[in-house]
């Protein structure tokens, strides 16, 4: 594989750049030669793509780093440095690298495929880089077939990255960051009311149970436990004044700056807006790993592209802005009341 | 006054029957009538746990579609008097009977006994909603795990939906050992998540499995401790206030061997 690149790009192309149109729109395949370290590679893709580097803005770039082995540090790095310096979005990842691929996929959010250095693909796509390699070529060039060469997700699922220039949550770790799969995000729907002005609070008197389910367009007050199996949905914030044990989706219409509050925050899912998390270790939450004395109010938002885990200080968190959120709607909410409760 | 208590779980497998048998072996050892009624129509057990099978004549479905009279159907068991088996129909399915004969039916048999306990089939379906329509008031038995949990809260909150009281719980093949070891949930552990008033703690035993393959609940069993545990559970479900928990904490060996040895304590111990 190494002897293929080297034959396929030489040793005058380290990085070779090919666009291509994916489910995702237009982007540009970058691949990086196998056998340069990181600060070489790095040279490289300043220098090919600052040749033309109004051409990439604000556009999405795929990663293909062959079997060469680069550890996630650079990677992150990498796509950081595209992000700053060229509005690129990586919005993809191939590498023959098993390990690289969870960490990748869960710590970057980036899609990753798995590509066999022995597979025929693998060597055409090579070729085909050598010969489109020149980054002038414009994008309407690239040859529809090329799309089939592209392993894309079937479903077609939504990328998941942080914008160009947004900071990205995954940095500050320090805040105990939990799991979150990029191709599990939440398709948004409109809010089902207009709302006139003032938030509208739904407030639940009892502990829901496994199976029961409270969905309301505004924000939901549980008096009482949230336990496995029962879900809360609201339009806006979630507070539980007790311990939530199920599943909470806040912001369900799209408001990524609402929060799940919780006397005791130990939910098998989280969903803020179009953001899913879920604890890493879903076997702690009903046997006590903590002791009745160590809960107290925890708070989940949204920063960056993660669900955040904090404790709760008194206030709401700044959030920085949301990235993605297709409608700001939900931050008020109008007057109709569905509480479904359906037990049966 | 009489009463219909249903015993259910939402779990298969957790030890309703085993309950409903020994609860109704507790209640008529205090003095009072009981009938234990099997719900789990299609699935007959407690017929089998209680030793009564070969006396089945009449079921459930027989009394129900009026092929012969209430008391007809009962089944006397032979070491109590107090207590009679209602057994289920293992030749029909739940969907036989429906919530209204159910509840005209325990009527008449709250006419005639002290207690009435419903034996629930698992799920959620129409079997319990027949075993819940005439019931005053639920029992939940769980194990320690957390799929039985799971389901236990599911349960609890379909009953609450039924607007009967607030049920009481029984946990059911307690090993204070694996507790002890941080293997098993503890009672606490469960009452945080369930948070109903707990009626009793069983502890896992093989008795239990012997009883059963003779027909005999360990009720009957003066030394078991298992029996005893479903005892002080009948007592407390009769009202009897203050009757303290069995001690099911690991006991040191060196004070239990001694005190075995002065006669002390009981030659058997629950499987910890």
């Amino acid at each position: 594989m190494t002897q293929l690149a080297h034959t396929a790009t030489g040793d005058s192309q380290p990085v070779s750049v090919r666009p291509v149109r994916g489910h995702d729109g237009t982007s540009v395949i970058l691949t990086l030669d196998a056998s340069l370290d990181y600060d070489r590679l790095r040279d490289e893709l300043v220098r090919v793509l600052g040749q033309s580097p109004q051409r990439w803005r604000h556009g999405n770039a795929r990663l293909d780093l062959g079997d060469r082995s680069l550890e996630l540090f650079d990677v992150r790095r990498m796509v950081h440095l595209l992000r700053d310096e060229f509005s690129l979005s990586v919005t993809a990842l191939y590498t023959s690298e098993r390990a690289l691929h969870r960490y990748v996929a869960r710590e970057l959010k980036l899609q990753v495929f798995i590509r066999d250095p022995a597979e025929d693909w693998t060597h055409d796509d090579l070729e085909r880089v050598g010969n489109e390699s020149d980054p002038d070529l414009s994008p309407e060039e690239a040859a529809p077939t090329e799309l089939a060469q592209i392993p894309v997700d079937s479903d077609g699922a939504t990328v998941v990255m942080a914008e160009p220039g947004s900071a990205s949550g995954s940095e500050s770790s320090d805040e105990g960051i939990i799991e979150e799969d990029e191709d599990l995000r939440l398709p948004v729907k409109p809010p089902p009311i207009s709302f006139a002005g003032g938030r509208r609070a739904l407030t639940v008197g009892r502990t829901l149970r496994g199976g029961q389910r409270v969905q309301f367009p505004g924000d939901v007050i549980v008096f009482g436990d949230v336990n496995p199996g029962a879900a809360v949905e609201a339009g806006g914030h979630i507070l539980v004044m007790g311990s939530l044990r199920g599943m909470a989706h806040a912001g369900m219409y799209g408001d990524a700056a609402s929060v799940i509050l919780a006397f005791d925050l130990r939910p098998t899912q989280l969903r803020i807006g179009a953001h899913i998390a879920f604890p890493e270790d879903p076997g702690s939450t009903d046997h006590a790993t903590r002791g009745r004395g160590a809960v107290r109010p925890e708070l989940a938002c949204v920063k960056g592209d993660d669900i955040f885990i904090q404790a709760y200080t008194g206030r709401l968190p700044v959030l920085l802005a949301p990235s993605s959120s297709p409608h700001d709607a939900a931050s008020t909410t109008g007057s109709a009341v569905t509480e479904s409760a359906h037990t049966e | 006054m009489s009463e219909c208590i249903v015993i259910t779980s939402g779990k298969g497998g957790v030890g309703k029957t085993t309950a409903t048998a020994n609860l109704g072996v507790a209640l008529a050892q205090q003095g009072r009538t009981v009938v234990v009624v099997d719900a789990d129509i299609g699935l007959r057990n407690l017929d089998v746990i209680m030793g009564l099978e070969n006396r089945i004549i009449y079921d459930l479905v027989h009394v129900i579609e009026g092929e012969c009279r209430l008391k007809q159907g009962l089944i006397r068991d032979k070491r109590l008097d107090g207590l009679s088996l209602l057994p289920a129909a293992q030749t029909r399915d739940k969907n036989a009977v429906t919530p209204d004969q159910m509840r005209k039916l325990i009527a008449e048999l709250k006419e005639i006994v002290d207690y009435v306990l419903v034996d629930c089939p698992a799920g959620i379906e129409q079997g319990f909603k027949n075993a819940v329509a005439g019931a005053d008031r639920a029992i939940i038995v769980t194990t320690p795990e957390v799929s039985a949990i799971r389901d236990a809260d599911r349960i609890i909150g379909m009953v609450e939906a039924a607007e009967l009281p607030e049920p009481q719980l029984i946990i059911n093949r307690f090993r204070a050992k694996m507790v002890a070891a941080g293997d098993m949930m503890n009672k606490e552990d469960i009452l945080e998540i369930l948070a109903i008033p707990l009626l009793g703690v069983v502890p896992d035993h093989e008795d239990i499995i012997i009883s059963a393959n003779r027909g005999v609940p360990v009720a009957f069993d003066e030394e078991s401790l298992v029996g005893e545990a479903y005892r002080r559970i009948g007592r407390r479900l009769d009202g009897e206030p203050d009757v303290p928990m069995l001690d099911l904490s690991v006991q040191s060996g060196f004070w239990t061997t001694m005190k075995r040895w002065m006669g002390l304590a009981p030659a058997r111990e629950a499987v910890q």
